[in-house]
């Protein structure tokens, strides 16, 4: 058989895997009670921004969409991803995907075509949000700046990324428990660290807590280096903070970066299922 | 997989506990602290150091800090003349702000030889020490400093001293002048010779103007005026030799962006004004409000330079922010409505807000405002007073300073100066710039004002009606077929049997 007619096969079973994938997500109640709860979670961000004008006055900023549309973003890519890993392990697990595999389904159709139904989700969901915002722009009174829409853009290539470290984490899982585990272990300590970085690093070298934290300071101030270069969180966050200052060289980086990212991930996707095998 | 996974619950566990320990010790170190704060002074241990000793300009004024051995890498601001010092003093470990401190009156050894400044490993620059001294003839925070070297540090710092001792003459004839003039007031009131109030204020000495001049003594130390870059910086002694932990790595930074911030004082909060400083950034506004926006020119650099700049002992934490950083003000155009005390025509009593300016140039600059693509009527830079309310109820009114002194509040100068935006209920949005008399707008002093609609805490909420409206749909149509569906093979197979 030719390559190309390889390719051609690859890609029409990596197009029914995206479509069985992709209807049992949009057909499926969890999708839209995640996303309700996101767009609560930036709802209640945006009120307490409008309860604070309304009391204040006045609130400069660059943009008042910016951070819980980040927010909104965030639990919604993790959700796809954690779906990612959770369906690739349960079928290996339930021996479906093996069964799979004796039919025209090989590594690369399978990566390629679960990775894409949960990435199509997410482009959807963006416009959803992007639907939401507006409405919530009239009725607030708020008008949506055009570094909101470059934000969207910026996020459509993290969250991509984010999705790609969930298939990457389920094809060389064993069972859903580990995969979940490792997972949410790694999602947990990126945001933990971050977090608890950000929190230490505002001690004051007056405070009693100065001394006995500053080798976790240290600590976590290198491991924060290092995540800053890998995770998709501290890209978007980058990424953000640097269009809003105008820095578009910076911003173009870090798309190219994530993407460079996405496609590592796929691509050990790939190769990691080849080695670990269908089999549980 | 397992194992991998019990490696990382096991370092976090690790984290949680070390995080315990540390709040016990914490603990412990509070209750050491409060019973040894009386003798901690007599406890510190001084120890002699080579030292270096700057004077960094931090873009309105020299600040003096001193670097210790522990301190690796120095930053000064590019382009402009900063003074390193090699020094030899006495250090002493502070406990009580967590870094070392300088006895520099115990101990204060210049020390001879040559600063040497590499770049990339070869020898770019090589300074010897000189005399120099920094002035602010305007005074310190209110005009530009001047740093002199050599001869003309000793020569300036003369001068200074001669006009110190002017104005102390000054100070002691007016005090002269005024015990004169109160007793032959006296005696003046008694012998019944004093008719109007005029009599009095005509003969009463003026009051010599504040001594603002300001100026160090003449010190010894290196210039350096660098363009951007990272050095490495040694001090090789009179024998040529390499002075002990005086190798350091010398950081030159420059700002990333310069732009127009403001002040922003909401009418019914003046005592807590907000800052806008990153350039097109929105104002997020209530309606039916009156806002007053005082520019400042300002310059954005690397968080972590300028704070150690500034602190260079501050916890060198990795941190890729940037901050904005507050220097020239802003100042009335027409300088004629300005007027010092001593000027026949008195407007107010006292002195305007010092410091240098970002109309110095003599441009006078103008509101431009825009409303819904239409130009509107420029705003004026103006002063304003505040005046409290009578009474004990609390409240204040915000009146431009023409009308305050109108109303009979004449012996203080403005409160501030703004520009006045007065936010309307059918305004929507507002983009404003600063606009000279030569018609071009400043760069980095646009901003957009978003007036911001009440709207109730539920209405929000409504948002929420699409995800869940779409769910149902989607969860309710496939049920829908599934069951059609069902219905259709139920009846095939009614069929088939």
């Amino acid at each position: 058989m030719s390559d190309t007619s390889t390719m051609y096969k690859q890609i029409q079973t990596a197009l029914t895997i995206h479509r069985r994938d992709f209807r049992i997500a949009i057909f499926g109640p969890v999708l839209y009670i995640v996303t309700t709860i996101s767009i609560a979670i930036g709802i209640v961000i945006i009120r307490n921004y409008l309860n604070y004008i309304e009391s204040n006055g006045l609130y400069p900023m660059p943009d008042l969409f910016s951070f819980p549309f980040r927010w909104v973003i965030i639990l919604t890519s993790v959700y796809l991803a954690f779906s990612a890993v959770v369906a690739i392990a349960r079928e290996r697990e339930s021996g479906a995907m093996e069964l799979l595999f004796y039919g025209p389904v090989d590594n690369v159709s399978y990566v390629l075509g679960k990775y894409s139904a949960q990435l199509t989700v997410y482009c959807l969901l963006i416009i959803l949000y992007l639907i939401c915002f507006f409405i919530l722009s009239n009725i607030a009174g708020v008008q949506i700046p055009a570094n909101f829409y470059m934000m969207m853009l910026l996020s459509l290539f993290t969250g991509a990324y984010l999705i790609s470290v969930g298939v990457f984490v389920s094809t060389m899982s064993k069972s859903v428990r580990s995969a979940t585990l490792v997972f949410i272990t790694l999602i947990a300590s990126t945001l933990l660290i971050q977090a608890s970085q950000a929190w230490l690093s505002n001690i004051a070298p007056e405070s009693d807590y100065y001394n006995p934290v500053l080798l976790l300071q240290q600590l976590l101030g290198w491991v924060q280096v290092v995540l800053t270069w890998l995770s998709p969180f501290s890209y978007l966050n980058y990424g953000v903070n640097e269009m809003l200052r105008g820095n578009m060289t910076a911003f173009l980086r870090v798309i190219g970066l994530s993407f460079v990212f996405c496609i590592t991930f796929i691509f050990s996707s790939i190769i990691g299922l080849k080695i670990r095998g269908v089999r549980q | 997989m397992r194992k991998f996974i019990a490696a990382i619950l096991l370092s976090w566990l690790g984290l949680m506990s070390m995080d315990t320990d540390v709040r016990i010790v914490a603990a412990d170190n509070h209750d050491d602290d409060k019973r040894d704060l009386p003798g901690l002074v007599d406890k510190t241990e001084k120890r002699e150091e080579f030292v270096y000793g700057v004077n960094a300009y931090n873009g309105t004024l020299y600040q003096g800090v001193f670097h210790p051995p522990s301190v690796d890498t120095i930053y000064l601001l590019a382009d402009t003349i900063n003074i390193i010092s090699p020094r030899k003093t006495l250090i002493y470990y502070w406990a009580v702000t967590n870094e070392y401190k300088a006895d520099f009156d115990s101990m204060n050894e210049d020390i001879p030889g040559t600063l040497e400044i590499k770049l990339k490993g070869e020898l770019v620059l090589t300074v010897e020490p000189t005399d120099y001294v920094i002035q602010y003839p305007e005074g310190i925070t209110r005009g530009a400093a001047e740093v002199y070297l050599g001869g003309a540090a000793q020569r300036k710092y003369g001068e200074w001293e001669e006009a110190l001792r002017i104005y102390r003459l000054d100070v002691s004839e007016y005090y002269e002048a005024s015990r004169n003039w109160r007793t032959d007031l006296t005696e003046r009131v008694q012998s019944g010779k004093v008719t109007s109030e005029d009599d009095v204020l005509v003969s009463q000495p003026m009051r010599p103007a504040d001594f603002l001049y300001s100026s160090t003594k003449v010190f010894r130390g290196v210039p350096l005026n660098l363009p951007p870059g990272e050095y490495d910086i040694q001090m090789r002694n009179d024998a040529g030799k390499i002075v002990a932990d005086s190798v350091k790595k010398l950081v030159v930074f420059q700002s990333d962006r310069v732009g127009v911030g403001y002040t922003v004082i909401p009418e019914d909060k003046w005592t807590t004004p907000e800052q806008t400083y990153n350039p097109d950034e929105m104002l997020y506004v209530r309606s039916d409000n009156t806002l007053y926006l005082d520019p400042f020119f300002e310059s954005e650099y690397n968080e972590q330079y300028f704070t150690h700049l500034e602190a260079p002992q501050a916890p060198n934490f990795v941190n890729f922010d940037w901050k904005w950083v507050k220097e020239e003000n802003f100042k009335i155009s027409d300088p004629s409505r300005w007027r010092r005390s001593e000027d026949a025509d008195v407007t107010f009593i006292g002195e305007r807000r010092p410091g240098p300016h970002i109309n110095d140039e003599g441009i006078a600059y103008d509101m431009q405002v825009v409303e819904r693509d239409m130009l509107q009527n420029p705003i004026e830079f103006e002063d304003y007073m505040v005046r409290q309310n009578p009474g004990k109820a609390l409240g204040y009114e915000i009146l431009e300073a023409m009308e305050g002194l109108s109303q009979g509040m004449r012996d203080r100068s403005p409160d501030f100066s703004a520009f006045q935006i007065i936010v309307r209920r059918s305004i929507q949005d507002l983009e404003v710039n600063l606009q000279g008399d030569d018609g071009a707008i400043l760069s980095g002093s646009g901003r957009t004002v978003d007036v911001v609609r009440g709207s109730g805490s539920t209405d929000l909420f409504l948002a929420l009606i699409l995800p869940i409206v779409l769910g149902i749909v989607m969860v309710g149509y496939r049920r829908y077929s599934l069951k059609i569906h069902r219905e259709k093979l139920a009846s095939a197979s009614i069929e088939n049997s």
